[in-house]
């Protein structure tokens, strides 16, 4: 009996606590704080998405000599972070650097746009640490970091059939076939839909793109091929990519199902893809290179500054490229003209050393990174990331061999890659493992995959116009503009893209644009004033309507350099968010 | 809609044509049958010939592959080069090829032929011809660009094999009027129509490479290849008509050499294709046209026609005309014949 007391009084107990437990779970459920809970459902999360081998091919219109092309697996990185409040219904930025070839984890997401960043004190001993970011575009939205192929953390790997282990097969993956302005904005894409199709929360949401530098390139081939998608498998478009047109279609299927099954017209996709945000962009960076010369040569023009400054004139013979000029006789550094040679791509190496180590990757992408299975040497046996540490097959050491401003840009950073790579620092190798000689963990800006872009390309070789000098891409930017809202920074102190020679350079395309106007003050009591006025030729883009037209909005950053999230973070956070709220992006629980 | 009906039309008119003309051939015939009165008439009815020969050919929409593919590879390569020499972008371009991409020019007939004597000066026959010709090449191309800094750039392209071919199986039923001469020599005149059972195929068997050179370096930069392949097949008419001289070695056998035009033409014609890219392949099945195609590229604008089977979807509105094999000619046939 007393067992059976007992039992009963132990049972009764039981259920009692049961009950209580159930009670506070449903009071916890439907309090208000678990509702925000379950509003704020997104976590941080970063990882690989693979992208499959495709095929795509450039053409001029005649079918069978088409360049064919099969590109190599990728797996490409990403880190996602998800908004401060309201994360599933609010908009996502997309963000990336350039180069190309340059990694965006070291670039953006370490340049005071998420919620850590490097501290911009880099002369008072800063800038070598993450620290909180009090300007965090999670203030925003949510926000998606991607590196670009070969670039970051993002590795490809070699199909099976092939020996990892020789070195031209290696070189020959630097090619077109994986790296051209067009595949790589397809890349983009992928990730993109591909992101949002495994987040249902986010899969309709307004979406805006954000990138520096190279990435003006890659936005406007991004926004281009949104916004026209079925003219790249109708053999309207030089590019030509079905796979990426039947991924896209299927995207707006479930974004937008009136028009199941049909083609969307690109005033309905920017309900989507309607803002690009461009920090010192290469838009029609043909023109713009060709007016930067004629503006900082100029008399009275920057040139000559430098040159009362050091007392040595500028010759062109020794240094056909002025910013040769810049960084190596007035050693400035061209990217902040008052800064010394070399200051922001310090920035870019701390980034880099510091996110070797688990500790700081894991903070800046507010996950365990350890969880990462292809982060692990076991997973990546016929992965690679440059051609050789000692690289045999380079020119880059040759004295004569390039032009300056291919020197400068691109040939110099390789070399500094070339010298960093076999010394790749933090406790990635303890943590994962040792990976290959020709694989690397993370590569700040690969000089590689930066001359697959320019030099060993194939297509470029068989006459396609796919390098970044090309008019192409600012017809196509011009015509994006026509539909999407735009931002432009103008940073003062940048030479590489010189603000300056935007508008003129757009302005070039006179067959689309009757004038361009640079306004300069201000238009509505705005603190950092400037705007861009394109006036179209009413023929211009004939399925475009009421096309007279379109404003940019392009403000001054007084003491920027080419990274304008690090040298005036809070002014550029302030004037997105206030640019945003006018364009009608509502970042406060928007309803679809 | 309008090519289907206008090849019937044509069909047709030939075939109108050819009993108009086997019916025209009965007067000449007792003309002939009346002058050879004075002459014996052998016992045997019947006569079987064998025969070979030569013909020209020029299967011009065949052919037009060729013209293509040249118009192609010099608007591709050397106005390509020349723009950018222009242009000051290459100092200077060389090339080098070691031979041309042949066309269809000749072919070597032969066939056999049942002849029914009706009498010494008419016969009847029934007869099958067999046309076959095909031209491979074999063809190295290499650009050579003489980039800035001491630095060649070098397209090596090689088609192996490069091939136009085309075949004809032709069974055809024919009128003969022969006269006697002196010497035992017989003239003949003939005139023989039938189908036409005719195939033709173009095969591009290509790889390209991309050399990079220079002081003391030869890099293979990029490489690929393809396999073309276009096959059609259709039925047309045929028309053989010419005149003989035969001559008897023996008693039952003898020879012949008989010339004459051949009209034999097919505008149906239909088939497979494939394209072999690495490892990417598209198969397609289609009718044979003339595709009216244009290249805009920054060095020139280039209009062009091609005869393809490839007709993806929103093409059909560049097919200018249907496809014609053509292997009409002269031949030149000598022939061994025995009756019996």
């Amino acid at each position: 009996m007393i067992t059976s007391n007992l039992y009963e009084g132990g049972l009764m107990k039981r259920v009692y606590s049961v009950i209580l437990c159930l009670f506070l779970l449903a009071i916890l459920i439907s309090s208000p704080l678990h509702c925000k809970e379950t509003e704020q459902s997104l976590k941080n999360e970063a990882g690989f998405m693979t992208i499959e081998p495709i095929i795509f091919y450039f053409h001029y219109g005649d079918h069978f000599s088409r360049l064919l092309l099969k590109s190599s697996e990728a797996r490409i990185w990403y880190s996602f972070h998800a908004a401060d409040k309201n994360s599933a219904k609010n908009p996502l930025f997309v963000f990336f650097n350039g180069g190309p070839g340059s990694a965006t984890c070291s670039g953006l997401m370490s340049m005071y746009t998420s919620e850590f960043t490097l501290d911009k004190g880099i002369e008072t001993g800063g800038g070598d640490i993450f620290l909180p970011n009090p300007y965090s575009w999670t203030q925003l939205g949510n926000l998606l970091y991607i590196d670009a192929r070969e670039a970051g953390f993002s590795y490809n790997l070699m199909s099976q059939d092939k020996s990892i282990q020789d070195e031209g097969l290696r070189f020959r993956e630097f090619n077109a076939q994986n790296f051209n302005p067009f595949f790589d904005a397809a890349d983009f894409i992928r990730v993109l839909l591909r992101f949002l199709a495994s987040h249902p929360e986010l899969q309709k949401n307004p979406v805006v793109i954000v990138g520096e530098s190279y990435g003006g390139v890659r936005t406007t081939c991004m926004l281009h091929l949104l916004l026209n998608y079925t003219e790249y498998g109708n053999g309207s478009q030089m590019y030509q990519d079905e796979a990426l047109v039947d991924e896209i279609q299927a995207h707006f299927d479930v974004v937008f199902p009136n028009y199941q099954g049909q083609i969307v017209p690109p005033q309905v996709i920017t309900e989507q893809f309607g803002h690009q945000i461009l920090i010192q962009p290469a838009i029609s960076y043909g023109y713009q290179t060709q007016i930067t010369d004629d503006l900082i040569l100029q008399p009275g023009g920057l040139i000559d500054q430098f040159e009362q400054e050091t007392g040595i004139p500028y010759d062109p013979d020794i240094h056909e490229d002025p910013l040769y000029y810049v960084k190596d006789v007035a050693d400035r550094d061209y990217y902040i003209y008052t800064k010394p040679a070399g200051w922001l791509n310090g920035f870019f190496s701390n980034a880099a050393r510091l996110l070797h180590f688990t500790q700081n990757l894991t903070l800046m992408t507010g996950m365990d990174v350890t969880a990462i299975p292809q982060l692990y040497a076991s997973e990546r046996n016929q992965a690679y990331r440059v051609i050789s540490t000692n690289y045999p097959y380079s020119i880059l050491l040759a004295p004569d061999i390039a032009t300056p401003l291919i020197r400068l840009h691109f040939i110099e950073p390789a070399i500094q890659e070339a010298r960093q790579a076999n010394q790749e620092p933090g406790d990635m190798d303890a943590v994962f493992g040792t990976l290959q000689p020709w694989d690397r963990y993370y590569i700040s800006s690969n000089g590689n995959a930066n001359w697959a872009f320019h030099v060993y390309n194939v297509a470029i070789v068989r006459g396609y116009d796919v390098t970044i000098y090309e008019p192409r891409l600012g017809r196509m930017f011009l015509q994006n503009v026509a539909h999407v809202h735009t931002f432009i920074t103008n940073a003062a102190l940048d030479l590489v893209v010189y603000s300056d020679a935007i508008p003129p350079s757009l302005a070039r395309h006179d067959d689309i644009v009757e004038s361009v106007q640079h306004i300069k003050h201000p238009m509505n009591g705005e603190i950092r004033p400037g705007y861009i006025i394109l006036n179209y030729h009413q023929s211009a883009f004939p399925n475009v309507q009421n096309l007279a037209s379109r404003t940019i909005r392009f403000p001054l950053y007084e003491s920027s350099c080419h990274a304008v999230s690090l040298t005036q973070p809070e002014e550029l956070l302030s004037d997105v968010s206030a640019w945003l709220t006018e364009k009608e992006i509502d970042f406060k629980a928007r309803e679809r | 809609m309008n090519i289907k009906k206008n090849s019937h039309d044509h069909f047709t008119r030939v075939l109108g044509l050819s009993l108009l003309l086997f019916l025209a051939m009965s007067p000449l015939a007792v003309w002939a049958d009346k002058t050879n009165d004075d002459q014996i008439v052998p016992p045997q009815k019947f006569q079987f010939e064998l025969f070979g020969g030569y013909t020209t050919l020029n299967p011009s929409d065949l052919n037009l592959f060729v013209s293509y593919d040249n118009t192609i590879q010099t608007f591709s390569y050397d106005a390509y080069f020349d723009y950018l020499r222009t242009n000051s972008q290459i100092q200077s371009w060389t090339k080098n090829q070691d031979s041309e991409r042949q066309k269809i020019k000749r072919a070597f007939p032969f066939g056999a032929r049942l002849k029914f004597h009706l009498n010494q000066t008419i016969a009847l026959s029934i007869g099958l011809r067999y046309l076959t010709s095909s031209h491979d090449s074999n063809i190295e191309l290499q650009y050579t660009r003489n980039e800035f800094f001491n630095e060649q750039y070098r397209e090596e392209l090689v088609y192996s094999p490069y091939s136009l071919s085309a075949k004809a199986y032709i069974p055809t039923l024919g009128i003969h009027i022969m006269k006697k001469l002196k010497n035992a020599l017989t003239l003949e005149g003939f005139l023989a129509g039938g189908l036409m059972f005719a195939r033709c195929k173009y095969l591009s068997d290509w790889t390209y490479e991309w050399w990079i050179q220079g002081a003391n370096y030869n890099w293979l930069t990029f490489q690929n290849s393809g396999t073309l392949e276009e096959k059609g097949h259709g039925i047309g008419i045929a028309l053989d008509v010419g005149g003989r001289l035969a001559y008897p070695l023996f008693k039952s056998l003898g020879i012949f050499l008989e010339a004459g035009y051949a009209y034999q033409v097919a505008k149906n014609i239909s088939g497979g294709g494939s394209e072999v890219r690495d490892d990417s392949t598209e198969i397609w099945d289609g009718r044979w046209g003339i595709k009216r195609e244009k290249m805009t590229t920054p060095w020139g604008e280039l209009e062009f026609e091609l005869p393809t089977n490839y007709w993806p979807e929103g093409t059909d509105e560049r097919r200018i005309r249907d496809f014609e094999l053509d292997l009409s000619g002269f031949q030149l046939r000598l022939g061994l014949s025995y009756r019996f």
